[in-house]
C-alpha cells in the first residue's frame, strides 16, 4: 500500500496549523480557502542530560 | 551571423525572491522550445513632436520611454515537468509532497486576500543565448518574468503532438547581458500524449468508457491572468528606460471549449437545456512517477453547437467553469521526478 505523505497547512488568517494528507481530495478545498504550505514545524530537541 | 538553431533557453524552476532579484542558477534549467524566435527587447522613444514653442509641428529630440516587452511564448509538448512549472507559476498557491522522487504537486488559483505576495504571482527568469562566451551573438537573463497565461491542447492525433501546452510570459524589461550563466544540460522531460488519459468525465459523461467511448475529439482548456501595466512611481529603470515592477492579475478567466461525436441520445444538448452542472476529470496516467489530474469543480455548458470535423457529425461545446464555494474553481495535481519547482 502506498504511503501518502503529509504536508503542512496554514489557515489564511494565520492562526492555525493543520498536518493533512497531501491528496488533491483533502488539499484542494483547503487551498482553495486560503490555506497555503507551510515548512514543517521544527519538534523540540530533547533537552540534554546533566552530567555529573 | 547565427543560425536560430543555435539558440539555446534556460529559465528557473525556482520562484525569485521578489521581480528584481535574479533567480539562483542552481534553480535554473534548460528546456528545448517550439517557438524559434528569441524573446525579444523593445525599447521605446518618444520625442517632442506635440509640444509647441519650436516654431514648427517637427520632433526634434528623443527620449527614453520605456521598455515595452512583448509577450513571449513557451511552447511545448505537455510533460509532467512542464505541467508542473506552468500551472504552479501561473496559478500561484503550490503545495509540494514527497521527500524523494516521484513529488506531486497541488495547485489551485491563488486568492487575493490570503495570498502572500497579494495579487503577484511567481516570477521567474528566463535566460536566452546564442554562442555564449567571449564573442556571444545574444547571452542575457530577463529578470522579473512572469506567466501570462496559458493553454493546453488535446486533441485525435498521433504522438506528442496530441497533448500540448503552451505559456505566455511577460517581463518586467530588467535584464543582464551577459548573463555570466552556464546553462546545465537539457532537462529530459517525460511527456504525455492523448493515449495515456486515463480519466475524461465531464459533466456527467464519461468520454473513455461507457456509452460515449471513443466519442471525444479534441479539447482546448486555457487561464489567462489579464495582469495589469506594471509602471508605477519606483518601478525601476533599465538603460534609462522605465521598466514594469509588478504584475498584478486582473480579471482572470479560465475556458474550455471541447469537441465530440454526435450519436443517438448524446446528452450534451440535455446538458445544457437542463443547467446540468458537474466536475470534470482530466487525468494523463505515463506511469506511477509522472500523472497529471485536472479537476475542475462544476461546469456547465453554454453553447453546444452541431458541427462537422473531418467529414464526422461533432458538437463544439463551450463550458463555463463555476466557482464551488468549497473546493474552489479548479484543483491541478502533478506527479513528477522534477522537485523544487516554483520554491
Amino acid at each position: 500500500m502506498q504511503i501518502v505523505p503529509m504536508v503542512f497547512m496554514e489557515s489564511p488568517q494565520s492562526d492555525e496549523i493543520r498536518e493533512v494528507q497531501a491528496t488533491a481530495a483533502v488539499l484542494g478545498p483547503l487551498m482553495s480557502q486560503g490555506w497555503h504550505q507551510i515548512p514543517a514545524p521544527v519538534k523540540p530537541t530533547a533537552s540534554p542530560k546533566e552530567t555529573k | 551571423m547565427a543560425n536560430i538553431n543555435e539558440l539555446i533557453n534556460g529559465w528557473s524552476f525556482g520562484k525569485q525572491t521578489n521581480i528584481s532579484t535574479a533567480a539562483l542558477v542552481a534553480k535554473i534549467w534548460r528546456l528545448t522550445n517550439l517557438n524559434t524566435k528569441p524573446w525579444a527587447k523593445v525599447p521605446v522613444n518618444e520625442d517632442d513632436r506635440a509640444e509647441i514653442g519650436k516654431g514648427h509641428e517637427f520632433p526634434t529630440q528623443l527620449f527614453k520611454s520605456h521598455y515595452n516587452m512583448p509577450t513571449y511564448e513557451l511552447s511545448k509538448y505537455a510533460s509532467s515537468e512542464f505541467l508542473a512549472w506552468v500551472m504552479a507559476f501561473s496559478l500561484g498557491n503550490v503545495t509540494l509532497a514527497g521527500s524523494g522522487p516521484p513529488y506531486t504537486y497541488t495547485i489551485v488559483p491563488a486568492l487575493g486576500a490570503t495570498n502572500p505576495t497579494g495579487l503577484e504571482l511567481p516570477y521567474f527568469s528566463f535566460v536566452q543565448q546564442i554562442r555564449p562566451g567571449g564573442s556571444a551573438v545574444l547571452d542575457e537573463i530577463l529578470v522579473g518574468c512572469a506567466i501570462k497565461g496559458w493553454k493546453l491542447a488535446i486533441k485525435n492525433s498521433p504522438g506528442r503532438a496530441s497533448a500540448m501546452l503552451s505559456a505566455e510570459c511577460v517581463a518586467s524589461g530588467q535584464y543582464t547581458s551577459p548573463s555570466t550563466i552556464t546553462l546545465p544540460a537539457a532537462t529530459p522531460l517525460h511527456e504525455f500524449n492523448a493515449g495515456m488519459v486515463s480519466a475524461l468525465t465531464i459533466n456527467g459523461i464519461d468520454y473513455l468508457t461507457g456509452g460515449a467511448g471513443g466519442n471525444f475529439v479534441s479539447l482546448d482548456a486555457s487561464w489567462e491572468n489579464n495582469f495589469r501595466p506594471g509602471f508605477f512611481p519606483g518601478s525601476g529603470e533599465q538603460d534609462g528606460f522605465q521598466i514594469q515592477g509588478r504584475f498584478e492579475w486582473g480579471d482572470r478567466s479560465f475556458t474550455v471549449q471541447f469537441v465530440v461525436r454526435v450519436q443517438a441520445g448524446s446528452t450534451e444538448y440535455a446538458n445544457l437545456i437542463n443547467q446540468v452542472t458537474g466536475p470534470a476529470t482530466i487525468t494523463f496516467t505515463r506511469d506511477v512517477d509522472n500523472i497529471f489530474s485536472m479537476a475542475i469543480q462544476s461546469m456547465g455548458f453554454s453553447v453546444v453547437e452541431l458541427s462537422n470535423t473531418d467529414g464526422i457529425a461533432t458538437m463544439q461545446i463551450t463550458g463555463v467553469q463555476l466557482y464551488d464555494p468549497t473546493n474552489g474553481l479548479v484543483t491541478m495535481s502533478v506527479t513528477t521526478p522534477m522537485a523544487a519547482i516554483c520554491t
